[in-house]
């Protein structure tokens, strides 16, 4: 005991006689411990604040099921699945005298179960919840408002359901927000968000020259004492013309005869069958899934999102013990020597081999002891930092719905499982590490202490010696050559640390870029969208003029009007005209069967029939869709792409090629398994070659053949009766080769483009006109006002269009979570490059420390410093060679798995081999190899020869 | 011919209380083709100033010329180069680079003049060094002796007009030491080169044409050594 003492003793002294090793020792764990406490507490935290999101927008229960009666609720009991009910009753609105504030006369009541208040967030700012059905809280909002009521107040209610009427005789009354509208002459129910016109005001005064708002009673009435203030609910929006309040219902006191529940499920049992079960009591539309929180609550019925992660988190764990075990490793086989050399001073005086075992692991547990407070608060910090950069990003993810910001912070979620993991797996790779070096040094006898005669054994090699071989080489090739070969553990060391280096960063940069492919592909079913004219910052889309007014005209005078410019015309419509299945590639179809194979038990389904139904559907042909540019911006996306030229008489398109075949395209039915297959030509025909489109409306025969009576149908203006219109393919694209006009991928659905001239060709032939979207950027605000003022005109006359003002959310959401995605891959991958490098680094220096003797001696012989560096660097390069020739196959087989893993998981899609940023990675990698080498060099060239020469023997 | 003159050689080692003064003020000069040694009790500063004669350590004060160039003038690199065309050193504990065989170790000083070894010249050193069926070995597959009859190879391959030999024998027994000196000697009677050679035993020491006695950074006395006692020893 008391000699282990001593070892234990000499072992802290040799640690802080090699202080810089120690600390970057040090540093490599407390680096391992920071991205391992990173992944674990980050995944933990981006869950929590994903499910403290989804609960504050929805609230904290998974399904809402509205319209139950007495009997609908005993059925959702009995489910095996539901843990807990809630209740909730809207009773509708009653007059509140107390308001303070003209536009808000009413308050909804409302009553909730005690659950109801928790899980939808109901909080309190004064006195109590309600604990019976005499009780009510009120929302904050009115006090603030100057409402003349407080705790203590009873308040008296009857309730009605409001209603809008429209008295005049023509011309709709509505409104965009909330979207309500009325026709002439009738009544309609509000929105729960509706508004109030307050008389006397200008608004008010017009609505009611025509208008009027009804109340209709509910029946119920009754006086509540008010125990409590709450803060304002998510459902009371600003513009509601009620405030809140909330009195208690249970089971034995429901009132009306239809309520509302909140469930919540186990979500271990809950698989796809339970949403039919719920849909089977309760209707088809009368629930309501909260699929976010049930996503980040680990339900099973989620597990595309949490195999992900899970995978994603696993093999980051993985990697970063890899890399770790690397590190220390080397770290400790790189002080060999001077370890050896205590050591077998120790075992001289009688120390067992279990004591020398024993000095390694006591140094890798003094060096874990300070790095793992500090890796695990460096961990924490940067998850908080990038939970704060990233925070508010991520809940614009959930701000679509309308409900506005919430400004949520994200809250450390630094679950005991997460801490017990990182210390787990920080002592276990560490011990990992240090049990190869433990075994070896357990056997430094005391004789190696004294001679230090370590390195001969496995470097002997008697070829080398041939005398002839050394005349005509450099001392420096000699020296570098000699020194690769005959100390091989020092080589191998740095060879296995640049091995490293390579492999991890261009396996993590590959099984990321997987990762971010598959997130982009899950996100990027947004389809197709076009990019030309996106700058513009207004648009009017027109699906119709209506009577009074020409497309043409309107084009017209959007360019003439005050303040526009840039105007730019688009059309576009789906379905527009129909290819022959037979001009669909193989490729098409295989990947539409394997696809619909997902949806049935393997082997159900046989491919020559599938195919042969698939192919006589619709008239034996398949819908496509069209998108056409102005005749000089198509003619200049056909010259950037070098298209094939047309004549006079020929009808240009060009073809978009990605595709691709997706489980997700087929919402009604639940398949095995996700699964994706890219399309990279869905077409069977090449570019210049002539292929016919058909018309959309029906040939007489056709009509005959379906039942329909030819001459009801609508005619065309044009009408082919059958016959095809021959377009010449100029080129088939890819969406990447015209960014500028279109992006994305339409999945499954074909595309073309045609020039605008074509365009209304295809009109001509077909029963309705395409879509016109009219860009421009306009900065006259009445100019805005006249446009908008036109298009609810014209929509009034039978027309349909409307004006948007430019910033698409969806391309945004797409953008935010690549962002994210990216910034996480693109720090892991970085700080694991940073391990690699330290444990180059590490190796580099333990080299020239070793060699120092021999520097020596060879300055003493009379070599200069440029000579040792011209040695070094020669040496330096024998090692990556080495390295990059042991690394790359490795590498490529690990990317090889990965991606095969991958694409079995999820569907096929193009992966490719990262080569150019390999080669770069290499050029990286060799530069930072000679810059290390040189450094070390100099430094190792400051120390004084004499010192070392005096040394007993190299 | 002086080849060798060292003025006012000063070295001190740290400074105020742990100062050590390792040479003190040492003068002499040494002629081409003479064999010197030097003796003195251990820490007198014998190694001090045969590196600093080396130009592998520099004085705190004092010139060494050799060939009449003020060595330590000269900037690092030059000092390299002229450390290897015109300087061989012998260390007791060898200092041969393990990763090297025998014949590189040999021929290293040559190489790193850039100059392409001979042959012919290696083959006649190695066997008069009596290292013919050692030549491909590593130094950690040779005795004491071998190891040091390889480090003199080193030394005198590039034919160094001053060969500088500290304790060369101090690890090696009696029979390896005689044969160790004999080739030192030989080098210095047959090719005419200049041998400063510290050791601790007396008997060496005699066969030197002078021997230099060192005390405390000093040199407390300068023998050449009696005619007769070589004439007795020839
Ligand atoms: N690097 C050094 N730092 C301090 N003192 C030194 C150093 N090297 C040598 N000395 C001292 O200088 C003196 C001369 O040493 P040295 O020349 O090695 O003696 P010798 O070779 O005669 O035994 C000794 O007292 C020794 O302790
Ligand atoms: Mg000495």
């Amino acid at each position: 005991m008391r000699n282990t003492k001593i070892v234990h003793q000499v072992t802290l002294k040799h640690m802080k006689m090699n202080m810089k090793r120690t600390l970057i020792s040090v540093i490599g764990i407390a680096l391992m411990v920071m991205l391992l406490t990173t992944v674990l507490v980050g995944k933990d935290t981006a869950y929590r604040y994903f499910v403290d999101i989804a609960s504050a927008k929805k609230g904290a229960y998974h399904y809402a099921v509205y319209n139950l009666d007495k009997e609908k609720l005993e059925k959702l009991k009995d489910l095996d699945e539901v843990t807990e009910i809630a209740i909730t009753e809207d009773l509708k609105y009653s007059d509140f005298e107390q308001s303070a504030k003209p536009e808000k006369p009413f308050i909804n009541v409302r009553r909730y179960s005690a659950d109801a208040f928790k899980w939808t967030n109901i909080k309190l700012v004064d006195g109590r919840f309600p604990q019976n059905g005499n009780e009510i809280v009120i929302s904050e909002q009115a006090i603030k408002d100057g409402a003349t009521v407080k705790i203590g107040d009873t308040i008296s209610t009857s309730t009605f359901r409001r209603y809008f009427k429209n008295n005049n005789t023509s011309g709709a009354f509505g409104i965009q927000y909330p979207v309500f509208k009325v026709p002439a002459g009738e009544t309609v129910e509000a929105p729960y968000n509706m508004y109030y016109f307050v008389p006397g005001t200008e608004f008010g005064d017009e609505f009611y020259k025509t208008g009027e708002e009804i109340h209709k009673d509910t029946g119920f009435s009754q006086d509540f004492t008010v125990v409590g203030i709450i803060e304002v609910p998510v459902f009371e929006e600003p513009i509601c013309a009620w405030y809140s309040a909330i009195s208690f219902v249970d089971e034995t006191t429901i009132q009306s005869d239809t309520f509302n529940a909140l469930l919540m499920t186990d979500t271990k049992k809950t698989d796809s069958q339970f949403m039919y079960k719920i849909r089977s009591i309760v209707g088809d539309d009368n629930y309501e899934i909260n699929d976010t929180l049930l996503a980040f609550s680990g339900s099973s019925s989620m597990d595309s999102i949490n195999f992900i992660v899970l995978g994603a988190q696993a093999f980051f764990v993985v990697l970063i013990a890899l890399i770790s075990v690397m590190l220390i490793y080397n770290i400790f086989a790189l002080s060999y020597d001077e370890r050896a050399k205590y050591l077998g001073m120790l075992s001289s005086v009688g120390a067992t081999g279990k004591q020398k075992r024993s000095s390694v692991y006591f140094e890798a547990f003094i060096m874990l002891l300070p790095a793992l407070p500090i890796g695990f608060a460096l961990g924490l910090g940067t998850v908080k930092i990038a939970a704060n950069t990233a925070g508010p990003m991520a809940e614009k993810l959930f701000s679509f719905d309308g409900t506005g910001v919430l400004n949520l912070k994200p809250v450390l979620a630094v679950s005991p499982a997460a801490v017990i993991t990182v210390i787990l797996l920080s002592i276990i790779t560490v011990f990992i590490s240090a049990l190869i070096p433990a075994r070896k040094i357990s056997k430094v006898g005391p004789i190696e202490s004294i001679r230090g005669t370590k390195k001969s054994g496995k470097s002997r090699n008697k070829a080398k010696g041939n005398p002839d071989r050394l005349i005509g080489r450099s001392a420096a090739g000699m020296l570098s050559s000699r020194f690769f070969k005959n100390d091989k553990s020092k080589s191998l060391g740095i060879i296995r640390a640049v091995a490293i280096f390579f492999l991890v960063t261009v396996a993590v940069y590959f099984g990321t870029s997987l990762v971010m492919m598959m997130v982009d592909y899950k996100l990027g079913d947004n389809g197709l969208s076009i990019t030309y004219g996106d700058d513009r910052n207004y648009s009017m889309v027109v699906i119709d003029t209506g009577d009074q007014m020409e497309r043409d005209e309107l084009i017209d005078m959007i360019k003439n009007s005050e303040g526009t410019s840039d105007v730019t015309v688009i059309r576009f419509d789906s379905w527009s005209l129909r290819l022959p299945s037979e001009l669909l590639s193989d490729e098409y179809w295989n990947a539409d069967y394997e696809i619909e194979c997902m949806f049935h038990e393997p082997g159900e389904l046989s491919k020559d029939e599938f195919i042969k139904e698939q192919k006589s559907i619709d008239r034996g042909t398949t819908f496509i869709s069209v998108t056409a540019f102005e005749d000089e911006v198509f003619d200049k996306m056909a010259k950037e792409v070098k298209a094939a030229s047309y004549g006079e008489g020929e009808i240009p398109c060009i073809l978009i090629k990605n595709a691709y075949f997706s489980t997700d395209q087929f919402l009604s039915e639940r398949p095995r398994d996700y699964k994706y297959i890219e399309v990279k030509d869905p077409y069977a025909c090449n570019d210049g070659e002539v292929i016919p489109l058909y018309s959309n409306a029906y040939s007489r025969a056709e009509a005959e053949e379906y039942g329909l009576e030819w001459d009801k149908l609508p005619h065309p203006e044009i009408d082919l009766d059958g016959a095809p219109a021959n377009f010449k393919v100029i080129k088939k694209v890819n969406t990447d080769e015209i960014s500028d006009y279109m992006e994305g991928t339409a999945g499954s659905g074909l595309n073309i483009i045609v020039p605008m001239s074509v365009a209304e060709y295809i009109d001509k032939i077909n029963v309705q006109e395409m879509v016109t979207g009219i860009l421009f950027n306009c900065d006259n605000e009445a100019t805005v006002k006249m446009f908008l003022d036109l298009s609810n005109q014209l929509n009034d006359l039978g027309g349909n269009l409307a004006l948007n003002q430019a910033g698409s959310s969806v391309a945004e959401f797409r953008e935010i979570i690549a962002y994210l995605i990216r910034t996480v891959l693109i720090v892991f991958t970085a700080i694991s490059s940073a391990i690699c490098l330290l444990n180059v680094y590490s190796s580099i220096s333990g080299l020239m420390v070793s060699r120092r003797k021999q520097f020596a001696v060879l300055k003493s012989m009379g070599s200069t410093f440029s000579q040792l560096l011209n040695t070094e660097i020669k040496e330096s390069i024998r090692m990556l060679i080495a390295a990059i020739v042991i690394a790359f196959p490795i590498t490529g087989i690990i990317c090889w798995l990965l991606a095969k893993t991958f694409i079995g998981q999820f569907g096929y899609f193009t992966v490719s081999f990262p080569w150019l940023q390999s080669l770069g990675l290499i050029i990286f990698i060799a530069a930072a190899v000679l810059l290390m080498t040189f450094i070390c060099l100099r430094r190792e060239n400051k120390i004084d020869i004499i010192e070392e020469i005096k040394r007993e023997s190299v | 011919m002086e080849l060798l003159r060292c003025e006012n050689i000063s070295k001190v080692y740290g400074t105020g209380e742990g100062k050590t003064v390792a040479l003190q003020d040492v003068s002499f000069s040494v002629e081409k083709g003479e064999f010197v040694s030097i003796v003195g009790a251990s820490g007198s500063g014998k190694s001090t100033l045969l590196h600093i004669i080396g130009g592998v350590d520099k004085p705190t004060s004092g010139k060494v010329f050799i060939n009449g160039t003020d060595i330590h003038s000269q900037n690092e690199d030059k000092l390299a180069i002229f450390r290897r065309r015109h300087i061989g050193l012998v260390y007791q504990f060898y200092n041969l680079l393990p990763e090297l065989n025998v014949d590189e170790n040999i021929v290293l000083t040559h190489m790193l003049d850039g100059r392409k070894p001979d042959k012919e010249r290696l083959d006649q050193i190695v066997e008069y060094l009596g290292l013919t069926d050692r030549r491909s070995h590593l130094p950690s597959e040779l005795s004491g002796g071998q190891q040091q009859r390889a480090s003199i190879g080193r030394a005198l391959f590039s034919k160094p007009e001053l060969l500088l030999a500290d304790e060369p024998t101090g690890n090696l027994d009696r029979k390896n030491s005689a044969e160790i000196v004999e080739l030192l000697k030989e080098s210095n009677r047959k090719f005419g080169q200049t041998l400063i050679l510290i050791t601790h035993d007396e008997n060496i020491a005699l066969q030197a044409d002078r021997i230099i006695y060192m005390e405390d950074g000093n040199i407390t006395k300068d023998d050449r050594i009696r005619v007769t006692d070589l004439m007795g020893r020839e």
